[in-house]
């Protein structure tokens, strides 16, 4: 009895290893140093496909999509309505973090991932860069041509550096702006501030009138937000260009990233701003309910803030431009996304036509800035007068985008590195530790560009000095 | 009608009964090998490799595990779970076990009722329960900022640096407490009553038999209670993870290992070192285990 159970054991284990060996030696071959994605052009094979929005033109071609845009559905389904040729078979695999982790997944799995994805400015440049290419250069299609209907911004953040290259076409942007309660402001007489100085200066101002809140908060969690707060100091933290593959930099020491994060430490210290995390339903809550004064934020919070409850009901909303240090502060975004073309498209060449037409088009646009609040970076949108005309209720029928339309097009373009959410925690560990506990500003950032630029070489990377 | 089939004297042959222990251990071994030992060995063959964004994925032998036991981080979050360990097994149990002893000991409706509620926890699914708990902790949305009120007190910091982890022992101590009372009070049950007659007739009371009498009647329960406690917090993950999203500065993405092996998963596209790190983490908790059922052989009746 035990023999046979060995026996058992020997071939079960012997037949995995040969199996697991077999996936190993097909693996190495695939990833050839430099290449590009993989491109198909099989225009049956996702005719299974199963969508979330219902096809109206079943024997069209589909092409999959995985994005988490509000009211997708209802573009999707004019999209659909306007082509004979393709439809769009969309599925909503999560927002954010949770479609990236189901791309890693199928990337890893080498099947299951959708033709078109949904992917942030900020992680584009993880699928493109190294050994493993996931996303097609779109230019071989002619995106190279639509560059004129995009924001300088928006184009710079899907082209990475590289002169030809398009790997996503661009979708929306943030904008960065500072939304405020007029009603508090005038309540206490505080000018609304202009400058980071002001900003100071009146959050003590508001303290020392009798309001029990604060004027804002700085979240050492934000992300982007402190990218785009650190890019107004002209800090480029992050260095990567496509057209340089394996050069990766990190620069925190800069006197600008310095002065930002000391800045933002003083404030916290004399209690001007509080450092609670961002995104949490406590967050949203404060923004809403007359805990603080003004929110430095991105155009899509603008948009998303009246649907969050317990707002305060007697409030004056009014968006004006982000703080500045000086005249020559440059205008800075924060988030935004694109759709790109995944090396797992069944036919490649049609996936890119809907990357590129799906969101070109008026009603679309209509949709996407009306009901899914998005801010678009197709300039034919972004600068018709009905869209700088458009007036919000919320912000007391302000014409908002006559603040926010010229953010955009002054916006230039980050990079981000290859491993950005890696490089993401590491940042809010250290920028936490910064502004909650008073650590050293010089040393905190010097240990930060020390783990980001190891963990840089580890990958295999040349650090830039 | 006729009952022409003559029944076969049962031939009781080793090899006949085998056959039929094997068909019916089949369903267990087929998924015990499907579930588990496949992927184990397969998250072992991938930790021998290394996968870098230039380098591509290369054989790298026990590379991996050398930079485990040397990664700060893995190491902190070892340490971080093995602190929790400490505080929330001896918590759980003594808990448990006080709750079992007293309601052996009272036995009417009461007593019925309140096994219910205090194993109630353990019926509410774990996200849910950590998501609940994440609103009562909030500052804004709790019952707490307006309890404390009352007697003039400022809210605590549930979910602060310092009050973290008071918070999360308070999570899983109310969501296992309830399992773990139910399988010491059922193993009371089997405790026979003669014993405790006797005990009184000796002349001693009430809390000298629990404590001299029903507590080493059901050791061997005990230590099973205290490996499950001590396997679930070496593996801690569900808790923080959920937590996380109230307080994502507090709780970074490699609070335990088990979260760190996630994050470099998923989030850092480092396949090979999470199973590394998972397998890592594996090895120390069968070595705990193995310890503590060494140091209560006597008694957990499990000598072999």
């Amino acid at each position: 009895m035990k023999k046979s159970v060995k026996i058992v054991a020997a071939l079960v284990a012997a037949a995995t290893t040969l199996s697991l060996a077999a996936c190993g030696g097909q693996g190495g071959a695939q990833n050839s140093k430099g290449g590009n994605a993989a491109v198909h052009s099989d225009t049956k094979a996702n005719a299974n496909a199963k969508c979330q929005n219902t096809i109206k033109k079943p024997n069209a071609e589909k092409v999959t999509v995985w994005a988490w845009y509000p009211s997708m559905e209802k573009m999707v389904d004019i999209f659909n309505s306007k082509h004979d040729d393709v439809q769009v078979c969309w599925t909503r695999a999560g927002s954010g973090q949770t479609q990236y982790q189901k791309i890693t997944t199928a990337i890893k799995a080498k099947s299951g991932l959708a033709d078109v994805v949904q992917i942030e400015y900020d992680v584009l440049s993880q699928y493109v860069s190294g050994v493993e290419k996931h996303l097609v250069d779109l230019s071989q299609y002619g995106a190279d041509n639509v560059k004129k209907d995009y924001t300088i911004g928006a184009w710079n953040s899907v082209s990475l550096g590289s002169k030809k290259s398009v790997y996503a076409i661009p979708v929306d942007l943030g904008p960065y702006v500072m939304i405020y309660r007029k009603d508090i402001f005038d309540k206490y007489g505080v000018k609304v501030p202009t400058t980071w100085d002001e900003y100071e200066q009146a959050g003590k101002q508001l303290r020392e009138r009798g309001f029990s809140g604060h004027i804002g908060n700085y979240e050492p969690s934000g992300n982007g937000s402190n990218i785009a707060l650190l890019a107004q100091k002209g800090a480029k933290v992050y260095d990567y260009s496509a057209s340089n593959p394996d050069k990766v930099g990190v620069n925190f020491e800069s006197k600008g990233a310095k002065q930002v994060m000391s800045y933002w430490q003083k404030l916290a210290k004399e209690d001007v701003v509080t450092t609670q995390d961002a995104y949490t339903a406590e967050w949203y809550k404060s923004i809403v309910d007359g805990t603080y004064a003004s929110a430095v934020c991105a155009s899509w919070l603008v948009g998303s803030l009246r649907g969050i409850s317990g707002a305060d009901t007697s409030a004056n909303w009014k968006v004006t431009r982000a703080p500045v240090w000086d005249s020559s502060t440059p205008q800075v975004n924060f988030g935004g996304s694109s759709l790109a073309v995944t090396d797992q498209a069944k036919d490649t060449k049609m996936a890119a036509k809907v990357a590129m037409e799906l969101f070109s088009s008026d009603p679309v646009q209509q949709i996407s800035v009306t009901d899914a609040a998005l801010f678009p970076t197709w300039t034919k949108k972004l600068e018709s007068q009905g869209f700088m005309d458009m007036t919000d209720s919320f912000y007391g029928d302000q014409k908002i985008n006559q603040v926010i339309v010229p953010v955009a097009k002054a916006y230039k373009g980050y990079e981000f590195l290859p491993f950005q959410p890696y490089a993401y925690d590491e940042q809010t560990k250290v920028i936490t530790k910064i502004v909650r506990n008073g650590a050293d500003v010089n040393s905190s950032l010097a240990s930060l560009d020390k783990t980001l630029r190891d963990y840089a070489s580890q990958q295999g990377f040349t650090v830039k000095k | 009608m006729q009952n022409k089939a003559v029944p076969k004297p049962m031939k009781k042959t080793s090899g006949h009964d085998n056959r039929w222990g094997w068909f019916f251990t089949a369903p267990f071994g087929i998924i015990f090998i499907v579930f588990l030992v496949v992927p184990l060995i397969y998250a072992f063959y991938v930790s021998l490799f290394t996968y870098t964004q230039m380098r591509g994925t290369v054989f790298s032998g026990f590379a991996n595990y050398a930079r485990a036991f040397r990664d700060p981080i893995f190491l902190q979050g070892m340490g971080r779970v093995v602190v929790y360990t400490l505080v929330l097994v001896p918590v759980q149990l003594i808990f448990a076990l006080l709750l079992a002893l007293v309601l052996d000991a009272i036995k009417n409706k009461f007593a019925s009722v309140s096994r219910l509620v205090i194993f109630l926890p353990y019926a509410v699914p774990v996200v849910i329960g950590a998501l609940m708990w994440g609103f009562l902790y909030s500052k804004q949305m709790g019952p707490f900022t307006s309890i404390f009120a009352l007697f003039g007190l400022p809210t605590p910091g549930f979910l602060t640096p310092n009050g973290i982890f008071g918070s999360l022992v308070n999570v899983v101590t109310w969501q296992w407490t309830g399992y773990y009372m139910v399988i010491l009070y059922s193993a009371l049950q089997s405790v026979p009553s003669e014993l405790y007659e006797s005990a009184r007739i000796d002349g001693a009371s009430e809390i000298t038999i629990a404590l001299r009498i029903k507590t080493p009647m059901i050791s061997s329960s005990i230590v099973m209670v205290t490996i499950f406690s001590l396997i679930g917090t070496l593996q801690f993950y569900t808790e923080p993870m959920v937590l996380r999203n109230n307080a994502p500065s507090v709780i970074p993405p490699e609070y335990t290992p088990n979260m760190y092996a996630q994050a470099l998963a998923f989030n850092y596209n480092q396949l090979n070192y999470s199973a590394t790190v998972s397998f890592a983490l594996g090895l120390i908790v069968v070595i705990f285990s193995i310890v503590f059922m060494r140091l209560t052989r006597n008694q957990s009746g499990l000598e072999d």
